[in-house]
């Protein structure tokens, strides 16, 4: 059985799509996997250098009467990006024109009234663009996404990744390298704390991870 | 344990590195006792990671409120332990419209359903003490400062009129008013001897007044209003003023969100233990006075066009309020922050002077918390090529030092501009070439950088007057 190692961008629906699964469940159930099922909980967000066994795929074979049609249905993963628009004072936009660009493809959508808008992603996008208008915005908050490549939360990236998405600039993606980058971390977890009801004390920790898992969705 | 050598040597090279240097946006104008520039764009905001769902996961995306320019005013621009605006304001105000102005949309640029009021960048103002008696008396000063910008530019008169009477402007302000207003003469002590009674009764008599001969509420009223329009005019002389409404805070209650006072929690500088100990003795108090000066400032932050707040949720409390609102968004470690420790801290040193979280997130790179004496200099830089005998026009160049990073082109002939800096070295990079050159006092020469190997100075435009200045360069190839 072939190991896999977890690149940026990936999520478990696209590793199975590239390595013919139909089914992310296929790899996530498997025995092998369960280690790393129970660490990372969400399959979807996997931290760059995680191993993954990767069943082959096994054939199958169904006994069916020549000459005659055969429908063959195969199960799919419903996989789809949700994605909450706030403004600058945590209150949602709500019922908002936006645009959703995924791999080429572009849909004009609505926020509903939790700002939240959802469309099916394909299996292997990476890429996708955010666009949503609104005056409690601003005018017009338009963004790249970078799919799949939202870090686990209890790595330092994870945090980061969340804490830029809802808006308190915590830097660059990558553990922080110097001190003005830890004081830069710092400044946005304990805002965060502070805007959370939580011990500000600039360490995100179990609880703060929590949290910030919750404030984030995911 | 060829190894374990070569950890150690690594761990000692980082801890003997210098720290980080701060990187500050730039600035746009000096004038008077104001600065007033652009903060760095922040990049982080710019890509959202997200991961999909396969069942109710979500993600989150919020903007961040940041600010994309500054303004500060000096302390010399205010009377001392007063929120009186002294009259040299009056350059500051300039400052002040060039970097609203500079950042106020065009009706092209700006959304279909704007307005005059909605094209301009919201402003919020930050008052700023020194760390010197009771921190109480220190917010409720620095707010005092806060709304007399803020009541300036809004041309609130009732607001001047309370701050005349409750923050105890006395007559010395009357009378540099009346200087001001083109009654020469005044003596400016705050005394009111017959001549000085003789020409306020002359302004009162133009004015309409009742011939008091004192600054009575009538005649400060009338000399408020007069005030205001000669301290809040544009380069040309031109009086302007904003709306409420183009504040961050829009015209909510008591100004929240439009002015605050930070107090003393947001020094720049912050003496040693030593020098505070010095210069709190009662002989040394007026240099320490001058020492602090630069803690003593007004800030306006500016945000994008359309930034729009609930000011119910902005965190700072009201200019009127007491420091316990400051205190929630403090840095959990504030205290060890506002200590004077060994060594005088000084924020542009990469120091974490300020104790309140947010405002030190808001101003992070703002060029306007840097030391005005800082902003002395200007970079002025012809590239030439030798090789081909011809400028290097519309080159990529990127220019660093001294807390700046700046990418940008030079023009048709070559040339780059840019005033004002921080006096010092600079390293420029284009092409394959990497050099240093220092930077110029105003109005001095220009240096002409000749590429790809060779840099001379050289005359350039009208202005300048040419000392040759060797400059130190080379190649990285």
């Amino acid at each position: 059985m072939p190991k896999y190692v977890v690149q940026q961008g990936d999520h478990i629906s696209k590793i199975a799509s590239d390595h013919g699964l139909r089914l992310w469940e296929t790899i996530w159930n498997h025995p092998d996997n369960a280690e790393l099922k129970a660490k990372r909980v969400n399959p979807n967000v996997l931290l760059p250098g995680d191993e993954l066994e990767v069943p082959e795929r096994e054939e199958r074979e169904e006994n069916c009467a020549t000459g005659q049609r055969h429908r063959f249905q195969a199960k799919t993963d419903g996989l789809v990006l949700r994605v909450k628009t706030l403004d600058f004072g945590q209150v949602p936009v709500a019922n908002a024109e936006a645009t959703l660009w995924i791999a080429g493809d572009f849909e004009h959508l609505n926020t509903d009234g939790n700002g939240m808008i959802e469309k099916p992603l394909p299996l292997n996008a990476t890429e996708g663009r955010l666009r949503v208008v609104a005056e409690t915005l601003a005018g017009t908050l338009d963004v790249p996404l970078g799919i799949g490549e939202l870090d686990p939360v209890d790595e330092v990236t994870g945090q980061i990744g969340r804490l830029n998405n809802l808006g308190y600039d915590a830097g660059e993606v990558e553990p922080p390298a110097d001190a003005i980058a830890k004081e830069r971390l710092k400044s946005a977890i304990e805002e965060f704390q502070c805007d959370q009801g939580l011990k500000v004390d600039g360490i995100c920790g179990p609880n703060t991870q929590k949290k910030l898992k919750e404030a984030h969705g995911c | 344990m060829a190894a374990e050598d070569d950890t150690q040597t690594a761990q000692t090279s980082d801890e003997s590195a210098p720290p980080p240097e701060r990187v500050f946006g730039l600035l746009r104008s000096v004038r008077g006792g104001a600065v007033a520039g652009d903060h760095p764009v922040k990049e982080t905001a710019l890509r959202v990671l997200v991961g999909p769902a396969t069942e109710d996961q979500h993600n989150t995306v919020r903007p961040g409120l940041f600010p994309i320019a500054c303004w500060r005013a000096e302390d010399m621009n205010f009377e001392f332990g007063s929120s009186f605006p002294m009259p040299d304001l009056a350059s500051g105000m300039v400052a002040f419209k060039e970097i609203f102005d500079a950042h106020t949309l065009t009706e092209e640029e700006a959304p279909k359903d704007s307005t005059d009021l909605t094209r301009t960048p919201p402003v919020s103002l930050f008052g700023h003490a020194d760390p010197v008696g009771d921190e109480e008396y220190n917010k409720t000063l620095s707010g005092h400062r806060a709304r007399a910008i803020f009541a300036l530019l809004v041309r609130d008169l009732d607001a001047w009129d309370t701050l005349h009477t409750d923050a105890e402007w006395g007559n010395r302000s009357c009378q540099l008013m009346l200087t001001t207003l083109g009654f020469p003469g005044v003596r400016t002590d705050g005394t009111i001897d017959d001549a000085t009674k003789q020409i306020i009764k002359r302004f009162q008599t133009r004015e309409s007044l009742s011939t008091s001969g004192t600054f009575d509420a009538a005649t400060r009223h009338r000399m408020h209003e007069l005030y205001m329009d000669v301290l809040c005019a544009d380069a040309s002389g031109k009086p302007y003023k904003l709306d409420k409404a183009q504040f961050l805070g829009q015209d909510a209650p008591g100004g929240k969100a439009s002015y605050q006072g930070c107090g003393e929690f947001n020094p720049v500088m912050l003496f040693s233990a030593h020098e505070k100990e010095v210069y709190d003795q009662a002989k040394n108090r007026s240099e320490r006075n001058n020492e602090n000066a630069p803690n003593r400032r007004v800030v306006a932050l500016l945000f994008r066009p359309g930034t729009k707040i609930d000011p119910a949720k902005w965190p700072c409390p009201k200019a009127s309020e007491k420091t316990d609102g400051c205190r929630k968004r403090f840095w959990s470690d504030s205290s060890k922050r506002l200590k004077n420790s060994d060594e005088r801290r000084e924020f542009i040193k990469g120091d974490g002077t300020f104790g309140c979280r947010f405002y030190d997130r808001m101003s992070t790179g703002s060029p306007c918390e840097r030391g005005i004496d800082d902003y002395t200099s200007i970079i002025a830089i012809r590239i030439v090529s030798v090789q081909e005998e011809s400028c290097l026009s519309n080159e990529l160049i990127h220019i660093r030092g001294h807390g700046l990073d700046i990418q940008a082109e030079t023009d048709d002939n070559g040339y780059y501009f840019r005033a004002p800096v921080p006096s010092g070295d600079y390293s420029i990079e284009f092409q394959d070439v990497k050099c240093n050159f220092p930077s110029l006092p105003f109005g001095s020469v220009a240096h002409v950088l000749h590429a790809p190997h060779t840099l001379l100075p050289e005359r350039w435009g009208p202005g300048f007057f040419e000392t040759p200045t060797t400059l130190s360069g080379g190649d990285t190839a």
